[in-house]
């Protein structure tokens, strides 16, 4: 029943983790809300052998289209809870990522692996954790969250430092490369390499969040002005910080007579970043989108979760 | 953010919203409940991780008439509709 729990919790967690995808943009039109809709229905049928029936002809249909991964994660699902099958159901996911061409979406699927025996059997994580690394999958997210979790369990600081070292060898996104120092630096600290943490923190002081380790050892250090300027990246990029560190009394204490705390966080917000490439888009009420279609007038895009 | 939304004519800027998990139900439930307006896109193809380089949710992105990124916000926070309308005045 466990097992049931563990497999069905990371299948949920494949659905938190829904991949990027590499490769071809394809058309984004109403297919997307078409598919969803489709998938949804699959989902709602009560009779688990119907649903899964359901499901695989979605996955055989749409073998190419990234939300294959969701009907995959229900079939996982409907597997292992809805009938008990645990063993059907982790033999299917490894027929998948043998088959899986995609290594982000194959990255996903590992990772999913990964997370069920980490639950189940932490030694077992570990060893498809070292198998990861000598196959040589380079998919940035896999190895982020497989270093991540293996950060908690002891005894495993070289594995962990491998696939750190393997993370910010591979990544040739610097925003990624630098997520990945400061994490490592984390880990680095917490196994009480401070120095070298300090080092790689260095490294990565252009990313928002490598700003509150860097400002935090300059305030200990008693270098406030230095840490304050950190504190302010930090909060320009990441406005819930500026409660969360009481950025306002930190300033108030350095610069008692000073009153430009919010200037100087708005100067910094403001970057001159790349040109955001054209992409079709359908929205959940089924109405068409494209980013060139937004040119000449100012937009504001958030990304969220429903969750 | 649909308080955000009824500034758009004010401030001059159109508001989205982006979802890369594809729980359409879900989404729009919440988007029902809330009586949020605001376009949700269907990012089935990793847009935001892959193009905008999102590594948490939520971050907003504040673009230019040219189609520039000129703000990235992670996270949210009280004031972050004064935030978001000080960065387009900037802009």
């Amino acid at each position: 029943m466990r097992n049931i729990i563990l497999l069905a919790a990371a299948a949920v967690f494949l659905a938190g983790i829904f991949p990027s995808c590499s490769g071809e943009t394809g058309t984004a039109g109403t297919s997307d809300l078409y598919l969803l809709e489709e998938l949804e229905t699959a989902r709602l049928v009560e009779n688990a052998d119907k649903r899964l029936e359901r499901l695989e002809i979605f996955t055989a249909n749409n073998s190419a289209h990234p939300y294959r991964l969701l009907a995959y994660e229900d079939i996982l699902e409907t597997m292992a809870v809805d009938k008990g099958d645990v063993e059907g159901a982790l033999a299917y996911f490894d027929g998948l990522i043998k088959k899986e061409e995609d290594p982000a979406i194959r990255g996903k699927l590992l990772f999913a692996k990964f997370e069920f025996f980490r639950e189940a059997d932490s030694l077992r994580s570990v060893a498809l954790a070292k198998e990861v690394l000598e196959s040589g999958e380079k998919d940035f997210r896999l190895l982020m969250y497989m270093a991540y979790y293996l950060m908690g369990v002891e005894g495993q600081e070289e594995i962990v430092d491998a696939i750190f070292v393997r993370l910010i060898e591979v990544s040739e996104d610097e925003h990624r490369k630098n997520h990945a120092r400061t994490i490592y630096a984390e880990f680095l600290e917490a196994d009480g390499c401070e120095e070298k943490a300090a080092e790689v923190l260095e490294l990565a002081s252009s990313y928002t969040f490598a700003n509150a380790p860097i400002g935090r050892r300059l305030w200990e250090e008693d270098r406030r002005e230095e840490a304050l300027e950190r504190y302010i990246f930090l909060a320009a990029g990441a406005p819930g910080y500026r409660k969360y560190i009481k950025l306002d009394s930190l300033y108030s204490v350095v610069y008692p007579s000073s009153n430009d705390l919010e200037s100087k966080i708005g100067v910094l917000r403001i970057v001159y970043g790349p040109q955001i490439p054209d992409r079709e888009f359908v929205d959940i009420r089924g109405m068409r989108h494209s980013i060139s279609g937004y040119r000449g007038s100012k937009v504001v895009i958030t990304a969220f979760s429903p969750t | 953010m649909e308080e955000l939304k009824k500034k758009e004519d004010t401030l001059g800027f159109k508001l989205l919203l982006i979802d890369g998990k594809g729980m359409l139900e879900k989404t729009r439930g919440i988007m029902d409940d809330k009586g949020v307006t605001i376009p949700v896109l269907l990012d089935s193809r990793q847009y935001s991780r892959e193009v905008l380089g999102t590594m948490y949710t939520p971050t907003t992105y504040v673009i230019d008439a040219e189609g520039l990124i000129r703000c990235r916000l992670v996270g949210h926070s009280e004031d972050f509709n004064g935030i978001v309308a000080d960065v387009l005045s900037r802009i």
